[in-house]
């Protein structure tokens, strides 16, 4: 895998990222004010797995628009996420094993901050 | 919480936005004080607030610099390794740390911003890039200008001092939610000897990696209200394009000189915020 193919792909990876998540919380936000719901539901925030169990169990305790905005910050979140991934089998690609372990050592520092929330 | 808050924070994201790409320091900077001082946004509410709009303007302007091949991946990559545990251990201080200690500490970093801002003003302009000696193998890369139409070569020099200024930048980057790249762009082309257009980019591509590294932590103490976050994202997203279009058209060093004064009154109402 050439080096000029990993970029294209970290490129498009970031766009894509980006634009969805754009899109979630434009649409999540117009949908607030069309259909407001209560307020102390946008305030509390809840954590990743909170926001994972409560999606899976029951997604219509979730207002749409709260849904969507959510959505967008997680989309927006693992972005970077997926990005690092790409590398580093980018890197495994071209057996060039140092930036491999470079971009392991990254991702579990990542992993490390991620189970502090979900933790 | 009202909704008109929430177009008020759209539209300081917007502002925030165009400032940010105007003077290329990213938006944290303006917007964090926008939401504290004039909306009365919690100091830790507005960090995790910035710190996900960063990894918008970010990935929104890496992904342009990537695919023009301007940032160096390995480089990148092995910086990573040091923004993101100081922006770790950034992130879990600042949560152990009061508002008005925050508030003092951006008020500081303010401060440095504006005198780097007018350092920039009076510098010439930067053209040369790196010959010294110290050849780290697969660090040594090149890139391809299209302003000066010329294929720009560059080997990375000095590599424990981009590190351990990395891990400096990703400090700063969880502790108060900006990108960092105030500091490792000028660590990485003064120190690294990398050209400034690559040490721009491949900043950038490391700030979105670098805040997820503090993010999880704000969203674990409850500090990131997904409609604050969301309009400020928005906003600053939108604001980031729309000053990029505008950054052509007007003279930076008299808006920066200008913003530099303002940047310092911010920071003295930070710094005397109780």
């Amino acid at each position: 895998m050439q080096n000029h193919f990993i970029e294209k792909l970290v490129s498009r990876t970031l766009q894509v990222g980006v634009l969805a998540s754009a899109l979630l919380l434009v649409i999540g936000i117009v949908g607030l004010f069309l259909h407001p719901p209560s307020l102390t539901m946008i305030s509390t925030t809840p954590n990743l797995s909170e926001f994972f169990t409560t999606v899976i169990s029951s997604p219509s305790s979730y207002p749409l628009p709260v849904l969507l905005l959510n959505a967008g910050l997680l989309v927006l979140i693992l972005t970077p996420f997926a990005r690092i991934v790409i590398i580093l089998f980018g890197f495994a690609a071209q057996n060039d094993w140092s930036y491999v372990a470079y971009s392991f050592i990254v991702l579990l520092i990542i992993i490390v901050s991620m189970s502090l929330d979900i933790g | 919480m009202s909704l008109e808050s929430v177009l008020l924070i759209a539209f300081g994201g917007i502002v925030t936005g165009i400032l940010g790409a105007l003077f290329g320091i990213g938006g944290g900077i303006f917007l964090i004080p926008y939401l504290v001082l004039l909306l009365g946004v919690p100091m830790h509410q507005a960090i995790a607030t910035s710190i996900v709009a960063v990894i918008a303007t970010s990935s929104a302007a890496a992904s342009v610099n990537v695919g023009r091949g301007f940032t160096n991946l390995r480089l990148g990559v092995l910086l990573e390794t040091a923004t993101t545990t100081g922006a770790l251990l950034g992130g879990l201080t600042a949560n152990v740390l009061s508002e008005s200690v925050l508030s003092r500490l951006f008020g500081a970093l303010l401060l440095f911003v504006a005198a780097v801002m007018v350092w920039s003003i009076r510098r010439p302009e930067e053209a040369a890039t790196s010959t010294r000696s110290g050849d780290r193998g697969k660090l040594e890369t090149s890139y391809y200008d299209p302003a000066i139409g010329e294929e720009i070569r560059y080997r990375v020099v000095r590599v424990p001092a981009g590190l351990g200024a990395s891990f400096f930048a990703g400090g700063i980057s969880g502790l108060l939610g900006v990108g960092g790249g105030i500091i490792k762009v000028p660590a990485m082309n003064l120190l690294c000897g990398v050209p400034i257009k690559a040490a721009a980019a491949t900043s950038n591509f490391m700030i979105g990696v670098t805040a997820l590294a503090s993010v999880f932590i704000y969203y674990a103490h409850g500090h990131l209200n997904p409609l604050v976050t969301g309009a400020g994202v928005v906003g600053v997203l939108g604001g980031s394009l729309l000053g990029t279009y505008l950054s052509g058209k007007l003279h930076g060093k008299l808006i920066a000189g200008l913003f530099a004064v303002i940047m310092i009154l911010v920071a003295v109402k930070m710094l005397l915020r109780p």
